[in-house]
C-alpha cells in the first residue's frame, strides 16, 4: 500500500540490489516515491530482471524504473543523452551502493565504488542540482575509542582499505558541499546491519559471521580431541564493550523517517542503537548457539601479538584477520540527533532483542546453507577437509569473491571426491546460491571426479584445476567445455581465497578423522 | 635447461613482444644442430593454453625427436584488471575480445624462432589452429602445417582452403569441440597434400595418447619433403614477420 506523499519526488537510487538497498527501496516505494534504480547490468531489461528477482517476487511498483548503469563509470555508464535526461528528472539522490571488501583488489575495489563512484555521482548531482543522501558507515570513524560524536571534525586512522575508502568518499562529498557544488548532503552511518529476525533471507556477508564460523571450525576440531569442548580462546576486548548491530528493517525505518522530513536533512546521522548488546551477551549467545564454552576476554583494548597467544588463538586470529578490528568495538556512537527528535527517540532507545541473535548468526545457524535436502543416498565417505571446504570455507568466502560479478555464470556443478565426499554447488548470476551434499549427474551441467588429495591441493592453490585435468588427475563429466571453463573460474576463486586447511594441521588439529 | 627424455633438451626463453615478453620453451635434440624450426600454437589461454599443456608438449617432443627445433609459448595472460569481465564474456560466448591478439603473439614467437632456425612448419592445437589459419595468408610463403583438433566448428578456417603446403590433421573420435563428421566435412575442402589421422578412443585432450601424438608428429616431420626454398627465403621470413602488421 502506498502512503502517498504530498510531493512524491523522483529519486535516483544506487545500490538497490544490495542488502540495505533493497530494504530502502521497498520503503521508499511504500511511501509513494518515484524511484529510478541504477542497476549494474548489460541493458535495462536485464537490470529490471535482476532487481525483480532480488526483490523476491514482491510486487513490481509502477513508481519504480530500472536503468542499467555503472556507478563508477564515467557518466554512470549512460549515454550523454540518457545522463542528461536522468539528471533532468532527478530531484534527490540516495546513494546506498558500497563495496565492503576489507582488502584491495586488482580492479581497484573498494576505492572504485566507494570513492570513484561518489565522484561520478557528484558530477551527476551538480547537473541535476539534486541533494545527495549518502550511506556511509559508522566505522568511518577509524581507529577511535570512546564516544564518537556525529559532528566529529576528523576521522581516526583507517584500519583497512574499506574504512579508508569510506572516509575518502565522505571527504569528497563534504568538499563539494563546502565549495557550493552540491545543494544538499545528508550522511547516514549505520553500524553492522543484520537481517530482520523474521526475514527468510539471511545476510551472510558481515564480519561477525566470519568470526562465528571460524570459532565453529576450530571448535569442531577441538571437540574431537577434547570432550570438554572448551575453546582456549580469549576474545579481544572487554566484556562490557558494545557490539554494534542493528536490523536492516530498523535502519530502513529510521532512514525513511529522516528522508520524509526535509527539516532533518543535512549533516550526519549515526544509525546506531543507543544500547547495543555487550560483548558478554554476544559471547553467551555464541556459546548457546554452538554448544561450546569460550575462555573469556582479554579485558584490554589492545590487540595481543602472536607471541602472546596460544596456538589455537593464533590460528583463530589469523583466520579472522580482516575482521579482527570489529571483534572488539571499543568505540560508542553518539546518536544525539535521534535522541533529540521526538519521533526518532524511541527508535534510538530500542533495546537489542535477544531473539535477534539467530539473524546475527545467519546461515551458520542453518545446515549448512539454505539448500535442498540431498535427493540421493549419500554413500561416499565425508572427509573433514572436504566438508570444511564445501560447507564452511566456500559459502563463507563466495559472497566476497569477484567471481560473483560473473553475471552469466549460471549452473549446477558437481564434485565427486574419492574418499572425500560428493557435493553439488549451484551458481546463479555468478552468486553461489546453494551447496548440497550428493551429486545427481542428470541434474548438474558439469562436474569433476577427483581424488581427495588432488582436490585439497587445488583448493589450497598448490595446483591449478586445469593442470590437474590435463595431467589426468581429475576427470570432467557432463559438459566438458563448461567443466574446463568452470575450472578456470574455480582457479580465480582459489587465487582470491586459497583454502587454509593446512593451517589446521600445522596447529595440530588434523583434518582427517 | 633440462632433459625430459635422454635424447631431448628443453630450455626456457623469453620472447620479445610489443607489450613485454612471452614465456617460451625450446625443445631440441640432445645431439646435433637442428636445421629447421617448428612454431607451436597452443589452445586458448583460458582453456589450458599454458606451457604445461600435454598436447603442445607432445608436439614439441615429437618435433625434437625428428631433429627439429620446436618452440611452444604461453599466450599473454589476460588483462588482470579486466579478468572477471573477460571470464564472464568467455563463459557466455567462448570468445574474448583479445583473441585476435593471439595471432600477434604467435607471430612474435615465430619471429624469435626464425632467429634460431629457419621455420619450416607451424604445429597447432585446438584454438591455436585458428590463430595459425588466420596468420598463414599473411605470410609471404606457403608453410607446412600440423593441426591437432582444429576447432573448425567454432572458428573460421577459410584460409586453409587455399593453403597448398603439406598438412597433417589429427582428430579424435570423441571430441567435444569438433565431431569427426564436422572435421571431415571441413578438411575435404582443404587442398592436397593433406594427411588425416584419427586417434580412436580419445577426446579433444588426447590424455594418455600423448605418446601416439608424439610419434605421429615425429614421423610426419621426418617425412616432410626437403625444403625447396633457398636461404634468402629464410631471411625473408625473419625480416617480414615483424612487419606483417597483424
Amino acid at each position: 500500500m502506498h502512503h502517498q506523499q504530498a510531493d512524491p519526488q523522483t529519486i535516483l537510487m544506487t545500490g538497490a540490489t544490495g542488502f540495505i538497498g533493497r530494504e530502502l527501496l521497498l520503503r521508499l516505494l511504500e511511501d509513494g516515491r518515484r524511484v529510478i534504480a541504477l542497476v549494474r547490468a548489460a541493458d535495462d531489461r536485464e537490470a529490471k530482471r535482476r532487481l525483480s528477482e532480488l526483490l523476491g517476487g514482491k510486487r513490481f511498483d509502477p513508481n519504480l524504473r530500472v536503468v542499467a548503469g555503472e556507478l563508477a563509470s564515467p557518466g554512470l555508464g549512460l549515454s550523454p543523452t540518457a545522463f542528461r535526461r536522468l539528471a533532468e528528472e532527478t530531484e534527490s539522490i540516495v546513494n546506498v551502493a558500497g563495496c565492503t571488501l576489507f582488502e584491495a583488489t586488482p580492479e581497484g575495489e573498494p576505492f572504485r565504488t566507494n570513492v570513484e563512484g561518489v565522484r561520478t555521482l557528484l558530477a551527476f548531482a551538480r547537473l541535476a542540482k539534486a541533494p545527495i543522501h549518502h550511506f556511509s558507515t559508522a566505522f568511518v570513524c577509524g581507529d577511535r575509542a570512546g564516544l564518537c560524536p556525529e559532528d566529529a571534525a576528523s576521522f581516526g586512522e583507517p584500519r583497512n582499505v574499506y574504512e579508508a575508502s569510506k572516509q575518502q568518499g565522505e571527504d569528497l562529498l563534504r568538499a563539494a558541499l563546502g565549495a557550493g557544488e552540491l545543494c544538499g548532503l545528508t550522511l547516514y552511518r549505520p553500524t553492522i546491519t543484520i537481517s530482520d529476525p523474521d526475514s527468510a533471507e539471511m545476510e551472510s556477508g558481515h564480519g561477525l559471521q566470519q568470526f562465528l564460523r571460524n570459532l565453529k571450525r576450530i571448535a569442531s576440531r577441538i571437540e574431537s580431541r577434547d570432550p570438554s569442548g572448551r575453546l582456549p580462546i580469549l576474545i579481544d576486548g572487554r566484556r562490557d564493550d558494545p557490539v554494534h548491530l542493528a536490523p536492516v528493517g530498523w535502519v530502513a525505518d529510521v532512514f525513511a523517517k529522516i528522508f520524509n522530513r526535509p527539516a532533518l536533512h543535512g549533516g550526519v546521522w549515526h544509525l546506531a542503537l543507543k544500547r547495543p548488546p555487550t560483548a558478554s551477551q554476544f559471547r553467551l549467545a555464541i556459546e548457546r548457539h554452538l554448544g561450546i564454552e569460550i575462555e573469556g576476554f582479554t579485558e584490554s583494548s589492545a590487540a595481543r601479538r602472536e607471541d602472546e597467544m596460544n596456538p589455537t588463538e593464533t590460528l583463530f586470529y589469523r583466520l579472522c584477520r580482516p575482521i579482527r578490528p570489529y571483534i572488539s568495538q571499543k568505540m560508542r556512537f553518539a546518536c544525539d540527533r535521534m535522541e533529540r527528535d521526538p519521533e526518532l527517540q524511541s527508535r534510538a532507545e530500542m533495546p537489542f532483542d535477544a531473539r535477534w541473535w539467530p539473524a546475527v548468526f545467519g546461515p551458520v545457524n542453518v545446515e549448512p546453507l539454505p539448500c535442498p535436502v540431498p535427493q540421493e543416498p549419500f554413500e561416499n565417505a565425508i572427509d573433514p577437509g572436504c566438508r570444511d571446504y564445501f560447507e564452511s570455507w566456500l559459502p563463507e568466502r563466495a559472497p566476497d569473491s569477484r567471481v560473483g560479478q560473473m553475471s552469466s555464470l549460471d549452473l549446477d556443478v558437481g564434485f565427486r571426491i574419492e574418499r572425500g565426499g560428493d557435493w553439488t554447488c549451484s551458481f546463479r548470476e555468478g552468486r553461489l546460491t546453494g551447496v548440497r551434499r550428493g551429486v545427481v549427474e542428470a541434474e548438474v551441467r558439469t562436474g569433476f571426479d577427483v581424488q581427495r588429495k588432488t582436490f585439497l591441493d587445488v583448493v589450497a592453490g598448490k595446483q591449478s584445476p586445469q593442470a590437474a585435468f590435463f595431467k589426468g588427475e581429475a576427470e570432467i563429466f557432463g559438459d566438458v567445455e563448461a567443466g574446463l571453463k568452470f575450472a578456470m573460474i574455480l582457479q580465480q576463486f582459489v587465487e582470491e581465497h586459497p583454502w587454509d586447511g593446512a593451517a589446521f594441521e600445522a596447529f595440530g588439529l588434523p583434518l582427517t578423522a | 635447461m633440462s632433459r625430459i627424455k635422454p635424447e631431448i633438451i628443453e630450455e626456457s626463453i623469453d620472447i620479445p613482444f610489443s607489450e613485454g615478453t612471452l614465456r617460451g620453451v625450446l625443445a631440441y635434440p640432445a645431439t646435433g644442430v637442428p636445421k629447421q624450426g617448428v612454431a607451436i600454437a597452443g589452445p586458448h589461454p583460458l582453456l589450458g593454453g599454458a606451457l604445461e599443456n600435454n598436447v603442445t608438449g607432445a608436439i614439441a617432443r615429437g618435433a625434437a625427436l625428428a631433429g627439429w627445433l620446436a618452440l611452444r609459448f604461453a599466450y599473454r595472460e589476460p588483462d588482470r584488471s579486466r579478468l572477471i569481465e573477460q571470464m564472464d564474456l568467455f563463459w557466455a560466448t567462448g570468445h574474448l575480445d583479445e583473441d585476435k591478439g593471439r595471432i600477434d603473439e604467435l607471430c612474435a614467437a615465430m619471429c624469435a624462432l626464425s632467429r634460431l632456425a629457419p621455420i619450416r612448419c607451424i604445429a597447432s592445437y585446438s584454438f591455436g589452429c585458428w590463430a595459425t589459419s588466420s596468420l598463414i595468408h599473411q605470410l609471404p610463403f606457403q608453410i607446412p602445417l600440423a593441426m591437432i583438433a582444429p576447432t573448425v566448428h567454432q572458428h573460421d578456417f577459410g584460409p586453409m582452403r587455399r593453403h597448398t603446403a603439406p598438412k597433417l590433421v589429427i582428430g579424435s573420435d570423441n571430441d567435444f569441440a569438433v565431431s569427426s563428421r564436422q572435421l571431415a566435412d571441413e578438411i575435404q575442402h582443404w587442398p592436397e597434400p593433406l594427411r588425416f589421422e584419427n586417434i580412436a578412443g580419445t577426446d579433444h585432450f588426447f590424455r594418455k595418447r600423448e605418446a601416439m601424438l608424439e610419434k605421429l608428429i615425429e614421423l610426419w616431420l621426418t617425412g616432410l619433403a626437403p625444403e625447396t626454398r633457398d636461404e634468402n627465403c629464410d631471411a625473408e621470413i625473419a625480416n617480414e614477420l615483424p612487419g606483417l602488421g597483424i
